[in-house]
């Protein structure tokens, strides 16, 4: 590691020295900027994100801001956000000035107002979808006017006494809502493109803890009434949902026991598909975590959103903080934490992507954080993009940049060695891929190193061996032949 | 010509178990010397697995060695094992004496430490695919508890059952010594709190 830190340490001499003036002094962020080393435990990072600016209510030019409860950024640039509290929705420019505001709207022929919107989604059409969720409906706004609700659904799939208050919406590429609702463990609820209910979608499972495997073999034992009265074991529902525009679903999870699986990226079958490479489970938030009277602070994820790259943004309401990690869960940036100083926040509970931009809204604090990639997370992001894409080559060049901004980053060093595998100057790969601590790919190059050292060297010592074998045989016939 | 091998000679006995632990116990052979030369060779194998096991299949932190607990990692449960079979075998009568368990008990760990020599070298010469070295390591751990099971068979005068019955309890004294030594390590720990807030006390007094 040492050796690292002095090539860092004089990689960054030099690109200061190169640059010499011209070097831009960066402010210092409000917040802890670091990611992983390894063995799991935290070392220092660039800044990747900045906070640029942060609005609320009264800066944007509609008044202050009453619990938020969501914001969504469509295409063109237009923030929409619940205003949950004043009962109004809010459009906004992606700079956070006011173009807007709905507080009515039009609904066979009456005027409703626009209370208890807990969710949004805007498709590229511009129909607003607001789930009202003490109302118990979503309606679909187009224009000012309610063209169409969906409501709970009548199916033997759901029993009678069940509320359906819609909390998240999310519309994939065919128009499907997925819908959220609070206190449903089943999942999601998808509904066609007409509105009707086409079932559950994408459970969470049951995190098996000692307790659960306890009250599973009573169950096994207790009769059905017994049984009964016993409490049932329900999954964690998710938080959060939103549909990317490749197709696939991603939710999020709050308040899990074990920090595994939090974001997940479902496909059209429901099963997550979003898995580290080597292991299934990976932690999707911090590794170290603080203790509160002998008890983790476990990292609980209240929205996640996917920007333009795919890379998937999720913002951790226990530390405040947004994790960036890109399809192949690498983390790619951590930003953020609580606090009260620009770029921290109290509860966050929304987080949105516009172009690089990224924007988090605190229900607490009623405003909006603007965050842009700085040098190096952009550069970051650029070389991940030509890396994940396989342009090895291509990519090494900026991750040798990165890497003079950041000693620490095993991206740089696994992407450099991997470039290096692929030009097959394999001592060279063999050293960066160790830094990376990438085992797998460390082994495919040290198999086709050891394969080049065999090819080299394999004749001689065959050679070798054929002429010793060949000689002690002869010295053995000669000395027989002298004893005879 | 060739002179008849002995016990004395331990690469002899991980071959002959039965012979040597014979020999061991009832003519005397056995040099106390070597066997403490086995656990230092045991203790430094264990820091060069640690440090030298091939990095595909290494997954230590190499800048986090501790000397001092690879020591007690390797002479504890030795120590513990020994102790634990002499007792046993006083209660079951037994007639190995604690010298010949320490003896014989160290020749044994000789095939365990050459597998892992091997399966470091090994480790270090393969990829991911071939986990070789994992198998030569088990080879040579069985090899030792069969030969180390064979020997205690004969030292005690057990039988097949009896012997089987012994290793089980011998098991179950090292947790009940390893509990012992924990509480023992609680208790001076707290000790030592209380008689330093006492000490405290009184030169806060005194003053």
């Amino acid at each position: 590691m040492r050796r690292i830190k002095n090539f860092g340490i004089t990689l960054c001499l030099a690109a200061a020295m190169m640059t010499g003036m011209g070097l831009k002094a960066e402010a210092q962020s409000n917040f802890n900027t670091y990611s992983y080393d390894e063995w799991d435990e935290s070392v220092a990072a660039p800044a990747s994100y900045q906070p640029v600016a942060a609005k609320n209510g009264l800066e944007m030019g509609a008044g202050p801001l009453n619990t938020p409860q969501d914001f969504f950024m469509d295409g063109d640039g237009h923030l929409y956000v619940a205003d949950t509290g004043n009962n109004r929705i809010l459009i906004l420019d992606d700079e956070l000035n006011l173009l807007d505001i709905l507080e009515t709207v039009h609904m066979n022929g009456e005027e409703i107002p626009l209370t208890d919107v807990e969710g949004m989604y805007v498709t590229k059409d511009h129909v607003l979808y607001a789930a009202q969720t003490a109302s118990g409906r979503i309606l679909v706004i187009e224009n000012g006017e309610v063209t169409s609700t969906i409501e709970k659904p009548v199916s033997n799939l759901i029993s009678d006494d069940f509320v359906f208050s819609p909390t998240k919406i999310g519309i994939d590429v065919y128009g499907r809502a997925y819908v959220l609702s609070k206190g449903c463990y089943s999942g999601l609820l998808q509904f066609d493109v007409d509105g009707s209910f086409m079932g559950f979608f994408g459970a969470n499972k049951v995190e098996v803890t000692a307790q659960v495997a306890f009250n599973y073999m009573w169950k096994s034992i207790l009769s059905d009434e017994q049984r009964a009265a016993m409490t049932s074991i329900l999954p964690i529902e998710y938080s959060n949902v939103d549909c990317c525009e490749d197709g696939f679903v991603y939710t999020s999870t709050v308040g899990t026991q074990l920090p595994k699986s939090q974001i997940k990226k479902l496909n059209p079958l429901g099963n997550n598909i979003y898995y580290a490479l080597g292991n299934e489970e990976f932690n999707f938030g911090d590794e170290e975590f603080t203790y509160s009277r002998g008890r983790a602070n476990y990292p609980s994820f209240i929205d996640v959103k996917t920007n333009q790259d795919g890379f998937i943004f999720a913002i951790d309401l226990t530390s405040g903080r947004v994790f960036e990690r890109d399809q192949e869960a690498n983390l790619i940036a951590v930003f953020g934490g609580t606090g009260s100083q620009l770029g921290t926040f109290s509860t966050p509970v929304a987080v949105e992507t516009y172009g690089n931009r990224v924007y988090v809204l605190d229900r607490l604090k009623n405003n909006i954080t603007i965050f842009e990639p700085t040098e190096y997370g952009a550069l970051v992001e650029k070389a991940t993009i030509l890396y994940n894409e396989g342009l090895y080559e291509e990519s090494s060049r900026l991750w040798s940049q990165v890497l003079a901004r950041n000693a620490n980053s095993r991206l740089a060093y696994n992407g450099i060695g991997k470039a290096y595998t692929q030009g097959e100057q394999y001592t060279d790969a063999l050293e960066y891929l160790r830094y990376s601590g990438d085992r797998y790919s460390y082994s495919r190059a040290f198999g086709k190193n050891r394969l080049v050292v065999v090819r080299k060297y394999g004749p001689y010592a065959i050679a070798l061996v054929v002429c010793l074998v060949f000689g002690i045989s002869v010295r053995r016939r000669i000395i027989r032949r002298k004893n005879k | 010509m060739k002179e008849k091998k002995t016990a004395t000679n331990p690469f002899y006995t991980i071959m002959h178990p039965f012979n040597c632990s014979y020999d061991i116990r009832f003519k005397g052979k056995g040099n106390v010397w070597f066997t403490i030369i086995i656990l230092i060779v045991f203790f430094l194998t264990s820091i060069f697995q640690r440090q030298n096991t091939g990095y595909i299949f290494n997954y230590n932190k190499l800048s986090d060695l501790n000397v001092f607990l690879q020591f007690i990692g390797v002479m504890l449960p030795f120590v513990l094992f020994v102790i634990s079979n002499w007792v046993v075998g006083i209660l079951m009568n037994g007639t190995g004496r604690f010298r010949d368990i320490w003896i014989y008990g160290a020749y044994c760990c000789i095939p365990f430490i050459m597998g892992n020599i091997l399966s470091v070298l090994l480790s270090n010469i393969l990829v991911r695919e071939e986990p070789f070295g994992g198998y030569v390591q088990v080879f040579g751990a069985a090899w030792s508890l069969v030969v180390l099971f064979i020997g205690l068979m004969i030292m005690h005068e057990y039988g097949f059952t009896q012997n089987v019955f012994s290793c089980i309890c011998t098991l179950f004294v090292m947790f009940i010594l390893l509990f012992l030594i924990m509480l023992v390590g609680n208790l001076a720990t707290d000790l030592y709190g209380f008689v330093m807030t006492v000490v405290k006390e009184i030169t806060f007094r005194m003053s």
